[in-house]
């Protein structure tokens, strides 16, 4: 945190500003993504409003301002599916201008320079213009994390299927199954199949009728057996 | 000058008016969220069917060019689309289903002629599917994984009459409907509770030939179970493992 307290009165609301905005980004990240939802984000906005107020030289208005900002997004927490909770980068950084602009215009108003009221509607509409479009664009553009997590696990589930039509037409010409992966690549002449960066296929032989293909994804191990076992897929915490 | 000072001194600071501001800023948010969410909504939709159907075209022209045989995660929404493929439907003969499956229109996948194989991954009520497949006349092999099934939905899969193969997680009471089930061969089970109490179910299944038990029994349990099934089902090659999770 920026702190000053023997700077003159621009610095120190600069200052107070740049603490808001860090601390914000922070709560912000923080609430978006990890599990722990609202209950943590009020907690630590709460944490950061004492420690702005008690010893990051900010004032009463900035702390004020920090609150005021938790009131808004909670607000827009609230809301079933938290759609407009950007959930893509330029959604969050969208997002983050919205509350950044809310912040500055406060400040503006705050500083009483009248015109308050015209200011207010100004500050009310750019920060909810910025926080539609943000969550306008990112929800008409479908869901693009889920639709490439669909993809991912499509091409996952291909790769299990081609990989285990090619060693079975290798048990069905030989007898038997590869010994392991090394030579199973060489058999097929070229690297496992990868499918995430990467991460690969593995291929594991049980014994000598049978191997089961697996891979890590998210936070599972997916397990491919070999046709003969009734379970098709089976997946498993690491 | 001294209009100039007064005009640069900064307002003290009012509580009243800035918690006014705070609690305008909520209460407008709230309603201009509200009131524009059903248009983002059907905008949101609309992207999505497109992406779900661009999903399943990419499946299709595989499909079409008999490089496979399977289709992965058909959506709700592109069910209507893939019936009316007719080089598609008669070759589909294993699907994967995933996430929510409440939907009655993936009860459309019962009209693929030549279905034998569905996959449930991480998949919700399956049950409500499970009803709209009931006494579908291909479906051979069923195999669930991290998609619980109830009583209802082993009603449902019960019916099938050439259903050979099963892999589910279920307690011994919830597959009570599987009593003298005529066509089942092999049966893999994550059994939740008592899974000695399978036994008197496999019993009556006249063509089982394969069982194997998955719980989170430890020895000598396992051990316990692993000889009844092989002394009262002489007949079936059986196995019992201790499974690391609850699936």
């Amino acid at each position: 945190m920026f702190s000053s307290r023997t700077g003159n009165r621009i610095t120190q609301w600069l200052l107070a500003a740049a603490n808001v905005l860090v601390a914000g980004a922070l709560a912000w990240l923080i609430a978006a993504y990890t599990k722990y939802g609202l209950s943590t984000f009020w907690l630590f906005t709460a944490a950061i409003a004492w420690v702005l107020f008690r010893f990051s030289g900010a004032n009463k208005i900035a702390t004020v301002l920090w609150l005021s900002a938790a009131v808004l997004l909670s607000a827009a927490f609230s809301i079933p599916d938290r759609f407009i909770i950007a959930r893509s980068v330029p959604g969050l950084v969208g997002y983050f201008l919205a509350w950044a602009a809310m912040i500055a215009f406060l400040v503006a108003i705050l500083r009483g320079r009248g015109r308050t009221t015209a200011n207010l509607c100004a500050c009310t509409a750019i920060v909810f213009s910025f926080i539609l479009i943000a969550g306008a664009l990112h929800t008409t553009s479908g869901d693009p994390k889920r639709h490439a997590e669909l993809q991912k696990e499509i091409r996952i589930v291909s790769l299990f299927h081609d990989l285990r039509s090619e060693i079975e037409a290798f048990r069905s010409r030989s007898g038997r199954l590869p010994k392991d992966e090394a030579e199973l690549v060489s058999l097929r002449g070229k690297p496992m199949p990868v499918y995430d960066g990467n991460l690969r296929i593995m291929y594991f032989s049980e014994d000598a009728q049978h191997y089961r293909l697996e891979c890590c994804v998210y936070d599972w191990i997916l397990r491919f057996p070999a046709p003969s076992s009734p379970q098709r897929f089976h997946a498993e915490p690491f | 000058m001294s209009s100039d000072n007064q005009v640069d001194r900064p307002r003290p600071f009012n509580a009243v008016p800035t918690i006014g501001l705070v609690l305008m800023f909520a209460i407008a948010g709230t309603a201009v969220v509200r009131a524009t969410r059903p248009g983002l909504e059907s905008l949101a939709s609309q992207e999505n069917t497109r992406l779900a159907r661009m999903r399943l075209a990419e499946q299709l022209a595989l499909i079409r060019e008999s490089q496979r045989d399977f289709l992965i995660y058909p959506e709700p929404c592109s069910v209507e689309g893939l019936l009316i493929d007719e080089d598609c439907r008669g070759r589909i003969r294993e699907i994967y289903l995933a996430e929510n499956l409440s939907d009655a229109r993936l009860g459309g996948l019962r009209e693929l002629p030549n279905l034998r194989t569905i996959v449930f991954l991480f998949a919700n009520n399956a049950d409500a599917f499970l009803a709209n497949l009931r006494r579908k006349e291909s479906v051979e092999w069923l195999s669930f994984d991290h998609s619980p099934v109830s009583r209802r939905g082993v009603e449902s899969l019960a019916t099938l009459p050439k259903l050979k193969t099963l892999c589910i997680s279920a307690s011994a009471a919830d597959l009570v409907p599987l009593h003298n089930h005529p066509t089942l061969e092999s049966f893999f089970v994550f059994a939740r509770t008592e899974p000695d109490r399978l036994i008197p179910i496999l019993k009556t299944m006249p063509r089982l030939r394969s069982v194997t038990v998955q719980t989170l029994e430890e020895w000598p349990m396992i051990g316990r179970l692993a000889d009844r099934l092989k002394s009262e089902l002489p007949n079936c090659e059986s196995k019992v493992e201790e499974a690391e999770h609850a699936w």
